[in-house]
């Protein structure tokens, strides 16, 4: 039973914890080993904790981070492109975007990440982050600014 | 020009690899179940420390007080044995003999 609630998250959050890895880790193989990592985290458990969300993220931030940290000079910074079959005309895609978001600094880019990709709320990615709720709200502010002006600069 | 929040959620996002579907498939069907950390102790240390401190206070609430001297034994030292004032009084002597009385007559 237990098992089969996990297995529901997981079908239910598997892209939006994928692509919220490879922001963080910049790799495919990383993203992937991170969000295993998450999943076993949740299956380890005594207890599932009550927002589930939150803590899968949080356990894939820390995961990746760690990926990224053991596989530093290994890494490319930005997945490998699509296929030009996937792209669709006049829609960003992620690589754009990732490489767009390494323009932040790393806890922006984590906000930026979790607020626009997955519409997790101020409150949930304060949880993930540890930071206070005003904190994760102006540094979503100030990222917003940076992203704004880049997009000025080097119209996409 | 489009919000960077507008654009950022336009973004195709990645598609999941099938691999990794296939290894959290087998992790939650083949189960990695949760394990204690030391196989031969599935119970928690504090649990155990728990019990010891119980078994320790049940032990000293329940334990039989020592036997106190009786008024004959008492009396049969005193005719029969030529130290009990040794005995009964060693603090009063100052010597060194500090047995308990009871014990010796028992």
């Amino acid at each position: 039973m237990r098992h089969e609630y996990i297995r529901t998250f997981y079908e239910a959050n598997r892209q939006g914890l994928y692509a919220y890895a490879l922001t963080l880790t910049g790799d495919t193989a990383a993203a992937e080993d991170a969000v295993q990592t998450a999943i076993y985290k949740l299956l380890k458990r005594s207890f599932l904790p009550s927002e589930l969300r939150p803590y899968a993220y949080r356990c894939v931030r820390n995961a990746a981070i760690d990926e990224r940290r053991r596989f530093a000079g290994r890494m490319s910074t930005v997945p490998p492109p699509e296929d030009a079959d996937t792209r669709t005309p006049g829609r960003p895609t992620f690589v754009d975007l990732v490489a767009l978001l390494q323009r932040l600094t790393p806890a922006e880019r984590d906000v930026v990440a979790l607020k626009c990709i997955k519409e997790l709320t101020f409150d949930e990615i304060a949880r993930i982050d540890g930071s206070s709720l005003n904190t994760v709200a102006s540094r979503y502010r100030r990222a917003l600014e940076k992203l704004r002006a880049i997009m000025e600069e080097e119209p996409r | 020009m489009t919000p960077p929040e507008d654009w950022i959620q336009n973004v195709a996002l990645p598609e999941v690899p099938a691999t990794l579907d296939r290894r959290v498939a087998t992790m939650l069907t083949s189960g990695a179940q949760r394990r204690p950390a030391f196989p031969l102790l599935p119970v928690p240390l504090w649990a155990c420390a728990v019990l010891v401190a119980l078994a320790y206070v049940a032990g000293a609430w329940c334990a039989p007080a020592p036997a106190a001297p009786t008024a004959t034994s008492l009396v049969w030292v005193s005719d029969s044995n030529p130290t009990f004032e040794r005995i009964f009084l060693p603090n009063r002597r100052k010597t060194s003999f500090t047995l308990r009385p009871w014990i010796l007559v028992n």
